[in-house]
């Protein structure tokens, strides 16, 4: 079934989907503060923390979350054939100079924009800006999937602990193999164990674009993919629990999902979800085979 | 000393793709003993980098108990007299104790970077930490085993360690530092903790005053090592750092702590890597080699294992050549001690 306006517009609601668990780190974990340590720190490399029910606790932040999934779909699309932008400012498809327009995509959108010609500047954008700016935000244009922090919630939405370790790290000179004189540093880590409460929403995206995200939330599970720094030293190696997938929308009709344009393939998931209250909603093991069955139309697409 | 600065840089992989091989290594990590056929009893001590002080329960109830500053003063006086420095811990989080990554990825990677000798174009490393070269250190100075063992490599300076801070533009590395990573590039290659699995740990009273919590011979750590876009060769090569050549079970090498020093009561150390798993990502290409084919997704153990590490290790001395030293650091050492 292909919409009369494209799924990447923001005026229409065709479907919502949301994601929800836990991420429970399995090694080590640390989401950074940035360069400097907060005033009073113990350590030189301090775990990001927000003041949360009277306490401050560590969490993980949305745009962290958002930068692994990004980063990932990078890798996994231009495997797949097609010509994604790195999203990195300055460095987008819509900052790229287009021998089409004579300009860049950005400007020419702007142009048309000026001149009240609103549809055809999105036309302009949804046919010629890459599918992760669709999916993940451009200059300009608010992207369909939105990562909130993750914080150490239960089920009841109650503060978990989440206990705290310090490492300390130093380094071999290899002409002496003694220690690098200067090297020495502390990070400060969750320990394992410790529980985040994860939530992705997405809106209007095809169910090839909901099968990347599938493919992305399960090489994270399977630890092919890590949250946080040090990750070549052990870090960020995390597993998602209480999996849950929910959809809901004028392109969900009873167990399917639609086919949102004319490269997307229509998913059943009769057997693995449920509705409830006008949504669609598989959980636990149900819940993962409903995104490889998504993962499936990912890997089968036809976009390049 | 020769001088020499010449380092064979190239551009790195690109991170933002997947290609070629990605995949996992399930790995032990054991401290050799004759127990199960090692040459050597080894015990291994990797630190926290905390100090643990010891202080007499009896003080510690005396200052709960204080109820004036008097009585508080006169504890904290005889505390500072009767604190005295404990066993230092070996690292451990929450999972109990742990090699950390680090130690692992430090000791692989900087056995490889002292494993190239001078090729042809120069060297295919650079040092990632190496202090200036100067003299040779001589007998009982402060790592003269250490020189020793490596001087084939060490003799020439290598120049400053490859840095990728100033842009993607710019940036051209050493073989190693694309595969491990530097400053501004991330690694291919990701270490886990080793986590303790059949481990038991001694206190150890060493004549240099030094009182450690050191693990016994014949423990077992057990960890995994994370690979992506490598070619079959850097895959040969990660396995050779760990010491494998012709099988699953390594070839002893050393780690940690006092691992040069042979003039204790007990050897510090020696420990062998032992590849008990390859399973390779659905999104890798397929592993070919010497007639053994591994598919995206499949995996290798058991005697396949052993046949594709001799295969990998193959391909490495077949490409690096003379270039690749394969030094036997446990023997040099004894030899040296001998």
């Amino acid at each position: 079934m292909s919409q009369p306006v494209p799924w990447s517009s923001h005026r229409l609601l065709l479907r919502l989907a949301v994601i929800e668990g836990w991420l429970v780190n399995e090694t080590p974990l640390r989401v950074g503060t940035g360069r400097e340590p907060p005033l009073g720190s113990a350590v030189d490399l301090a775990v990001i923390r927000i003041h949360l029910g009277g306490r401050s606790v560590p969490y993980i932040p949305g745009s962290s979350l958002k930068g692994v999934f990004r980063s990932t779909a990078i890798q996994l699309a231009r495997a797949k054939g097609l010509t994604v932008c790195s999203g990195l400012s300055g460095d987008t498809c819509m900052d790229w100079e287009s021998p089409k327009y004579g300009t860049s995509l950005l400007k020419f959108i702007q142009e048309r924009q000026r001149e009240g010609d609103e549809p055809g500047a999105f036309r302009v954008f949804h046919e010629d800006a890459c599918l992760l700016c669709k999916m993940f935000g451009a200059p300009s244009f608010t992207g369909h999937v939105e990562f909130s922090d993750a914080y150490p919630l239960d089920e009841k939405g109650q503060l978990l602990e989440v206990p705290l370790g310090v490492r300390t790290g130093i380094a071999i000179d290899r002409r002496t193999g003694a220690v690098y004189r200067g090297a020495l540093y502390q990070v400060e880590f969750v320990e394992p164990g410790a529980r985040f409460k994860l939530t992705v929403r997405a809106t209007n995206l095809p169910n090839y674009a909901l099968g990347l995200l599938a493919k992305i939330l399960k090489m994270l599970h399977e630890g092919w993919v890590r949250v946080g720094g040090f990750k070549t030293r052990g870090f960020g190696e995390v597993r998602v629990e209480n999996l849950s997938f929910s959809v809901t929308g004028g392109t969900v009709s009873g167990t399917k999902l639609l086919a949102v344009d004319e490269r997307d393939v229509e998913v059943d998931l009769a057997g693995l979800a449920q509705r409830y209250d006008g949504w669609l909603k598989a959980s636990g093991d149900n819940a993962w085979r409903a995104l490889s069955k998504l993962e499936e139309v990912w890997d089968r697409a036809a976009l390049a | 000393m020769q001088p020499s600065l010449s380092v064979v840089r190239r551009k790195p992989k690109d991170r933002s793709r997947l290609e070629g091989l990605a995949g996992r290594l399930q790995l032990a990590l054991r401290t050799c003993s004759r127990g199960v056929g090692d040459e050597v009893d080894s015990y291994l001590y990797v630190g926290s980098g905390f100090l643990r002080l010891a202080i007499e329960e009896r003080l510690l109830a005396k200052a709960r108990q204080a109820r004036v500053r008097r009585e508080l003063e006169a504890v904290v006086a005889e505390l500072s007299k009767a604190i005295s420095l404990d066993h230092q811990p070996f690292s451990a989080t929450a999972r109990g104790l742990v090699v950390p990554a680090s130690s692992v990825k430090g000791n692989v990677r900087s056995r490889l970077e002292l494993s190239f000798a001078r090729g042809r174009e120069g060297f295919r490393s650079c040092f990632i930490r190496a202090s200036g070269a100067g003299r040779p250190p001589a007998r009982g100075q402060q790592g003269w085993r250490h020189y020793r063992i490596w001087e084939e490599s060490l003799r020439e300076e290598r120049g400053s360690p490859c840095d990728c801070t100033g842009g993607w533009e710019e940036c051209e590395v050493c073989l190693l530092c694309d595969l491990f990573g530097t400053a501004g590039l991330q690694g291919l290659v990701s270490f886990s903790d080793f986590v303790g699995e059949r481990v038991e740990t001694e206190r150890l009273n060493l004549p240099t005053g030094e009182k450690l919590e050191a693990v016994k011979p014949g423990s077992v750590f057990k960890g995994s090592v994370t690979f992506r876009s490598l070619e079959p060769v850097e895959l040969g090569l990660l396995l050779y750092g760990m010491g494998l050549r012709d099988s699953r079970v390594g070839k002893p090498v050393l780690l940690g702590k006092l691992k040069y020093r042979r003039d204790l009561p007990h050897v510090f150390g020696v420990v062998r890597y032992e590849l008990q798993k390859l399973e390779l990502a659905p999104f890798s290409q397929p592993l070919k080699v010497d007639g053994l084919e591994i598919p995206p997704g499949g995996g290798a153990e058991g005697e396949v294992l052993g046949r594709l590490v001799a295969g990998l290790v193959k391909l490495v001395r077949t490409t690096y050549g003379g270039e690749l030293l394969d030094v036997d650091e446990v023997g040099a050492l004894e030899h040296l001690e001998a």
